[in-house]
């Protein structure tokens, strides 16, 4: 009974990650820089950006991805933004003007979203912005939630920006609810997610979590390869060592 | 004891060269399992069922060497099996006897995680209405380079305990991770 209850529990980790696209494959620079326009913003420029901070720390430590994650200043408003006129991306802002966005309702229910999301013809992301929703007399207004509500809100709309849809795991930072969560915690389906748009390979370059951040597919960065000359050399050694002991005293 | 230590201790004699089949449970993420908030455990680190086959080598009289190829399983899918997980490992381990009964693994290694997705749409909630996303229809490689130490508790002349920790990303305090296993091995 005891096994069929292990097996029960193994059996039902499910994955629950989608995309923002069809065969999205990410944004190409690396690292990629969040600009930040903390003008018309509900809350002080220092608090938001410890909150954007808190929230790229997530997505900095995915083991297994080679996602880099930065923040730089901007200037570019919000319609600029939207009418497509920033090279400055992805980008942050607060909408004062929120309500025009998400509608009437969504500015009650709405703290933050990602919009103009698009990719060039390989699947690349090429624009991208989180808007907050600042609209005086919001519901959802990001003055109204708490410093880890708002870092939460924002690393999911980050997550958006990156690449990922959502999740239908209720426990994952990319599920459409903030539910009961209090923190911006990347679970196992949202690292398998994010994973799969920016694997990381240590055999090309970057070993244990340093930062060479590659994009092999796209033929960028010069490719070091001493890694797995490393193992194939360890490989050699161990099977000459074996070889030289083994003709010595044959089993 | 005594009868356990004299046991160990002779079937430690027979450690030689040959083949292994590895049995075992696998616990990803410790360091996040242990950070987590409570009821958010088993969301950042999974325990899932490990599988490998291990060459046992001598090089030495003492240092014995060890390549191996294991996966965990059952590979992780979707709820509706349109999106797979597989996770295995290369290992180049060399271990060294504590004594007759217990080795000491230490060496380097390779993760894979292959994830596979058959694309199309997907419907899902966003708040307030349904949105489209899409599971991608590529399939996605990473590798991983991981230190892995342990230790083999050899039970019998064909049986073994291992209990081993994978490190990866040992060089950056962001990304650093620790996975363990505890296999039961068999020679065959």
């Amino acid at each position: 009974m005891k096994w069929i209850s292990l097996w029960m529990v193994i059996s039902s980790i499910a994955l629950g990650w989608t995309h923002v696209g069809n065969n999205i494959r990410g944004w190409k620079q690396a690292p990629v820089t969040f600009y930040l326009n903390p003008a018309n913003c509900p809350i002080s420029e220092s608090e938001l950006n410890e909150i954007v901070d808190a929230a790229i720390l997530a997505w900095n430590g995915v083991t297994d991805s080679r996602l880099v994650v930065e923040r730089a200043r901007s200037s570019v408003s919000v319609s600029e933004f939207l009418a497509g006129n920033t090279t400055q991306l992805p980008i942050i802002l607060c909408d004062t003007d929120f309500a025009t966005q998400v509608g009437a309702s969504g500015v009650h229910v709405i703290p933050a979203a990602t919009f103009k999301t698009a990719t060039d013809d390989k699947g690349n992301l090429i624009y991208s912005g989180i808007l907050l929703n600042s609209a005086s007399g919001a519901g959802a207004n990001i003055a109204y939630l708490s410093k880890g509500q708002v870092e939460l809100t924002l690393a999911h709309e980050m997550g958006h920006a990156l690449g990922l849809g959502h999740s239908s795991q209720s426990e994952a930072l990319m599920y459409y609810s903030l539910g009961s969560k209090q923190q911006a915690l990347l679970t196992e389906d949202d690292l398998d997610g994010i994973v799969h748009i920016y694997p990381r390979n240590e055999l090309g370059g970057g070993v244990m979590g340093c930062s060479a951040v590659k994009f092999p597919r796209n033929g960028e960065g010069p490719a070091t390869h001493w890694p797995m000359l490393l193992l194939g050399l360890l490989f050699i050694l161990g099977a000459m060592g074996w070889g030289r002991r083994a003709s010595r005293f044959p089993f | 004891m005594f009868i356990i230590c004299f046991e160990l201790r002779a079937a430690g004699d027979s450690y030689k060269k040959g083949i292994h089949i590895d049995l075992g449970g696998y616990q990803t993420h410790l360091k996040q399992r242990f950070e987590a908030p409570s009821g958010f455990e088993n969301q950042v680190s999974s325990f899932s069922g490990y599988a490998r086959i291990r060459a046992t080598l001598l090089l030495g009289k003492k240092l014995g060497w060890e390549p191996s190829v294991g996966t965990l399983i059952p590979w992780k899918s979707g709820k509706d099996g349109n999106v797979r997980k597989f996770t295995s490992h290369l290992d180049l381990t060399f271990t060294y006897p504590f004594a007759n009964w217990l080795r000491f693994r230490l060496g380097p290694g390779v993760q894979w995680l292959l994830s596979i997705a058959d694309g199309g749409p997907v419907e899902l909630n966003n708040g307030t209405s349904t949105s489209t996303f899409y599971t991608p229809g590529y399939a996605s490689h990473s590798f991983t380079l991981t230190a892995q130490s342990g230790l083999s508790f050899l039970l019998d002349s064909k049986v073994s305990l291992n209990l081993e920790i994978y490190g990866s990303g040992l060089l950056n305090r962001l990304r650093r991770n620790f996975d363990i296993a505890a296999t039961l091995g068999w020679r065959l």
